[in-house]
């Protein structure tokens, strides 16, 4: 299994024959092997990887990491199984995808704050006329004496988006091995410049 | 957007469609499929606008054609493969990039006047 971190760079087009492809493009700069975890030693076989591109404050403690291996400082350290060189320096680069024609992304989605029902829930709403006082208010959210209370589960306003989604079996269009480049059919989730992993069975 | 750039690059028309202009009357030929079948279509019509879009992959024009009373806008993207070539017919004389004012004439005034070149003054234009 591989599993590799790079963020979305944005959507385009390319034509294939006749048809024109959606794509979105991932730019993957090589992750680098911080750690090597071994069963024996750590509870489980892994690897350590840094990943995207410089945060602006590093702890020390975190810095400190990066030295041992000889890594320059990234903004993430992600764990991820064994694969490619087992050392630390080493570099995970997109050639660990080229023999695959699907993969699956897992990404963050775009976060959208404190939202109402109807973003939230796709609630309907209420008219916008005709005297009516609440516009994009959910409405009833429970029964009267007999339950007396709110069901537990109700779909009501609050924090939206920033999950974790995951997107299945997404072709892979090509690989650019000199960009550090993975092309993908269709949309995927979060923003331009959002980290994204990138996994295939 | 240069990454973007670079990914859409191989995709981009490698000879160019030929030059047209915002109110040039043009034959649009593309390549349509009939079944198993692969003809090529002409569609006539004023070039209303050309947008550049997102990057150049994006560009598009619309071409403007009244049929029985009843406008008809198609637009086709500049770059893709199924348009094959773009013959103009008769240079456009306008003073706008885009000829949206069209859709609200009617008969004789959609009519866009022909651009006339004086060759012996400009014999660089044509």
């Amino acid at each position: 299994m591989a599993v590799l971190y790079g963020t979305k760079v944005g959507m385009t087009r390319v034509f294939d024959g006749d048809q024109v492809v959606p794509v979105t493009v991932i730019e993957c700069t090589p992750n680098e092997v911080v750690q090597v975890k071994t069963k024996d030693h750590d509870g489980a076989d892994a690897l350590k990887v840094a990943v995207g591109a410089r945060k602006k404050n590093t702890s020390k403690a975190v810095a400190g990491e990066f030295k041992k291996a000889g890594v320059e400082l990234r903004s993430f350290l992600k764990e991820v199984p064994v694969q490619g060189e087992a050392k630390a320096g080493a570099k995970l680069t997109v050639s660990l995808l080229d023999a695959a024609k699907l993969c699956n992304i897992i990404g963050w989605n775009k976060g959208r704050g404190f939202a109402g029902v109807m973003k939230r829930h796709n609630f309907s709403g209420h008219k916008a006329t005709h005297g009516t006082m609440g516009h994009r208010t959910p409405g009833s959210v429970g029964c009267r004496m007999d339950p007396g209370k709110t069901f537990k589960g109700q779909r009501m306003a609050g924090r939206f988006g920033s999950e974790q989604t995951t997107i299945k079996n997404l072709k892979i269009v090509s690989i650019d091995a000199e960009k550090n480049l993975v092309i993908v059919k269709g949309a995927i989730p979060g923003p331009n410049g959002g980290l994204i992993a990138i996994t295939q069975n | 957007m240069d990454l973007l750039a670079h990914v859409a690059q191989s995709s981009l028309r490698k000879e160019a469609l030929g030059a047209f202009a915002v109110g040039d009357t043009v034959n649009v030929h593309t390549r349509i499929k009939e079944g198993d079948k692969e003809r090529v279509q002409v569609f006539n019509g004023t070039v209303i606008a050309k947008s550049r879009g997102q990057g150049p992959i994006n560009a598009t024009f619309t071409v403007r054609r009244v049929v029985a009373g009843e406008g008809v806008e198609r637009i086709f993207p500049s770059h893709s493969p199924k348009v094959v070539q773009v013959e103009v017919v008769r240079k456009g004389a306008v003073r706008r990039a885009k000829l949206y004012y069209l859709r609200d004439r009617v008969g004789k005034a959609t009519k866009v006047k022909e651009l006339m070149v004086n060759e012996a003054v400009a014999p660089a234009a044509k």
